[in-house]
């Protein structure tokens, strides 16, 4: 959400996050989240008109006011420049995106501490994470984690097997029928892009 | 229809169809045109015969439009080179290229339009 | 927590979706994505040879694993050099169906007739109809048949893919889950959504039988598309206006008589779809006749040449 914020009212950090928290704060006070209707779509598209509606609010605020304010007053030049809907709701799937494959990696990092598979998580991670632009050669993993070249397409085939999984199951968690998993599923994977 | 058959067919029939014709180019032969188209039929037979057995042996239009005109030329020959028993005259263009020219067109017609029969294993 | 960067979620992500095909298959590159699943290149480490492999996604309903499980029977039962040969089929370790068939090295048809002419677009277009009819031999309608689903491989054969929403034509009468499909146009659920242009109008009612008339629609559609970027001959059109007639009973009874009146169009020969005025007759027949007519013509020239030298 702070991305979003970020990106759509060209804010700094510091601003985003006040408005991201103060945005949870008035949820919860005026209890809108309980206004969330399944029938009429995703919980993620609910959160985030709501998060739209109450930055623009804001904006319109900060307008009236002279000084302070969390926005930056924007000549109308500069928020004719602005993503537009499309662009948003793609960032936002992505971030979104982003948060479970995170989470899962975290699930992932703690099942191999506690089977101790430390090596096999550290292995993934220096493969499919950290060398995600340019992945490093076998031999190289090899090395530098003191295991056979053999072991390492090992390591990969079980950690990317268990990491799937932990996905799919945090998926599962945050959805509750089989069509809103299919759905969510297929923006996890970046197939709506 | 196979070729030996498509030659012996068309050749009977353009046969008659040059023998008959021999009425245009020549009409005082009319007294003697049974027999003209008679031999011309009979000529024609042999002579598709051998050309559609000639275009199942060999597959090539060329060689059996090549053929066709020289069983035409060899068997209208015989006919070319005798003369009327009646007048004496000798017809010997009109009767040798037309014939040659009949058995070119079945050799086309063999080649042609004939069917393959394959061979049985 | 990590924090993951963009280059990191994009390979993540290709971690969750791609399949795990054992130790017997190698997954390589994504070739295509489709209603009914993915379909990634691999190489069969048993065989050594590279191969295609078809897999749902990660999030697949259960119907849509029967479709695919069905899919593969009916490539099985189809052994036709027109029909991608299907090599293996089974559930992944993480319970996905898949099944591998025959990678197939080449171009869509619509892309590889760009350079040919007419008469070798149609002798392709026959190529698609042996298949197609053959399939209809052993009962099995395609109901998406389409450029798209029709490659030429690197020999030059011609083969018809996609056989998600083939049916049994048995099983066809009355089935509706294409058409409930077609009418939400919900590709989420992996079910194919038929080709506007290409699916016959009775796909798109509900209980109306679907036979293989349906497959005539699509191929008189896919003919009219081969032959676009020309003029298209009278005839041509005749066959792809009675292929393509809204109402089955207009059509083709079967692909047969429309692939026997596209051969009769290239042999020269009269198509039954087409009411021919007589003088394009005599000059079809002229045509297809005109060296045996100039050499009649000329044995009437010589004995009227002759004729006229014996007056002279």
């Amino acid at each position: 959400m702070i991305a979003v914020l970020r990106k759509q009212w060209s804010l700094e950090m510091e601003d985003a996050e006040d408005l991201a928290h103060d945005f949870f704060a008035h949820a919860l006070e005026r209890e809108w989240l309980v206004r969330y209707d399944r029938e009429k779509g995703r919980f993620r598209t609910f959160l985030r008109r709501c998060l739209q509606d109450f930055a623009s609010t804001q904006y319109e605020s900060s307008r009236r006011l002279k000084r302070g304010g969390h926005l930056t007053a924007v000549s109308l030049d500069h928020a004719g420049n602005m993503s537009t809907a499309a662009e948003v709701d793609r960032l936002f799937d992505q971030e979104w995106a982003r948060s479970v494959l995170t989470l899962s990696l975290d699930r992932l990092r703690e099942e191999c501490g506690a089977s101790g598979r430390q090596t096999t998580f550290d292995v993934f991670v220096a493969h499919d994470v950290d060398g995600a632009d340019e992945p490093p050669r076998y031999a190289d993993l090899a090395a530098r984690f003191s295991v056979p070249v053999t072991q390492v397409a090992n390591y990969l085939h079980w950690a990317r097997n268990r990491f799937r999984g932990h996905a799919l199951e945090t998926l599962r968690a945050l959805t509750t029928s089989d069509a809103e998993f299919r759905e969510e599923a297929r923006t996890l994977l970046g197939r709506d892009a | 229809m196979n070729k030996p058959v498509l030659g012996l067919v068309a050749g009977g029939v353009l046969g008659i169809f040059d023998g008959l014709t021999a009425l245009v180019s020549a009409p005082e032969v009319a007294p003697q045109i049974a027999g003209i188209v008679a031999g011309s039929c009979a000529k024609g037979l042999v002579a598709g015969m051998l050309i559609g057995w000639f275009a199942k042996k060999v597959n090539n239009l060329t060689a059996g439009v090549v053929f066709g005109l020289a069983m035409g030329a060899l068997f209208a020959l015989p006919f070319a080179l005798m003369p009327d028993p009646t007048t004496g005259q000798k017809y010997f263009w009109e009767i040798l290229i037309p014939g040659s020219l009949v058995g070119l067109i079945v050799g086309f017609l063999t080649q042609r339009y004939g069917a393959m029969v394959l061979a049985r294993r | 927590m990590m924090s993951l960067s963009d280059a990191a979620l994009t390979r993540l992500r290709d971690v969750v979706d791609r399949p795990d095909a054992g130790d017997r298959y190698a997954v390589h590159e994504l070739l295509g994505r489709g209603g009914m699943g993915a379909v990634y290149r691999a190489t069969d480490q048993l065989l050594q040879r590279d191969v295609a492999l078809k897999v749902l996604p990660p999030e697949h309903p259960e119907d849509i694993a029967r479709r695919l499980e069905r899919e593969a029977r009916v490539l099985a039962a189809l052994e036709h050099p027109g029909i991608v040969a299907i090599h293996d089929a089974g559930r992944l370790a993480d319970g996905r169906p898949f099944y591998v068939m025959r990678l197939v090295r080449g171009r869509r048809l619509d892309e590889q007739v760009r350079d040919e002419t007419p008469g070798e677009r149609l002798r392709r277009f026959l190529a698609v109809c042996d298949a197609v009819s053959f399939a209809h031999s052993k009962g099995v309608i395609h109901r998406d048949l389409k450029p798209a689903n029709v490659m030429v491989g690197e020999f030059g054969e011609v083969l018809v893919l996609d056989w998600g929403v083939a049916k049994r034509a048995a099983e066809v009468a009355g089935d509706t889950s294409h058409v409930l499909s077609a009418e939400t146009g919900d590709t989420g659920d992996g079910v194919a959504v038929g080709t506007p242009g290409f699916m016959a109008p009775e796909q798109l009612i509900a209980a109306a039988a679907v036979d293989v008339r349906a497959d005539v629609f699509a191929l008189g559609a896919l003919l009219r598309e081969l032959m676009t970027g020309g003029k298209v001959a009278a005839p041509l059109r005749a066959i792809i206006a009675k292929a393509t007639a809204p109402t089955a009973s207009d059509r083709y009874p079967s692909v047969d008589a429309l692939a026997a009146d596209v051969r009769a169009w290239l042999d020269g020969a009269s198509v039954s779809a087409y009411a021919e005025p007589v003088w394009e007759k005599a000059l079809r027949f002229y045509r297809r006749n005109s060296a045996l007519i100039l050499l009649l013509l000329a044995y009437v020239v010589v004995r009227l040449f002759i004729l006229w030298w014996r007056g002279v």
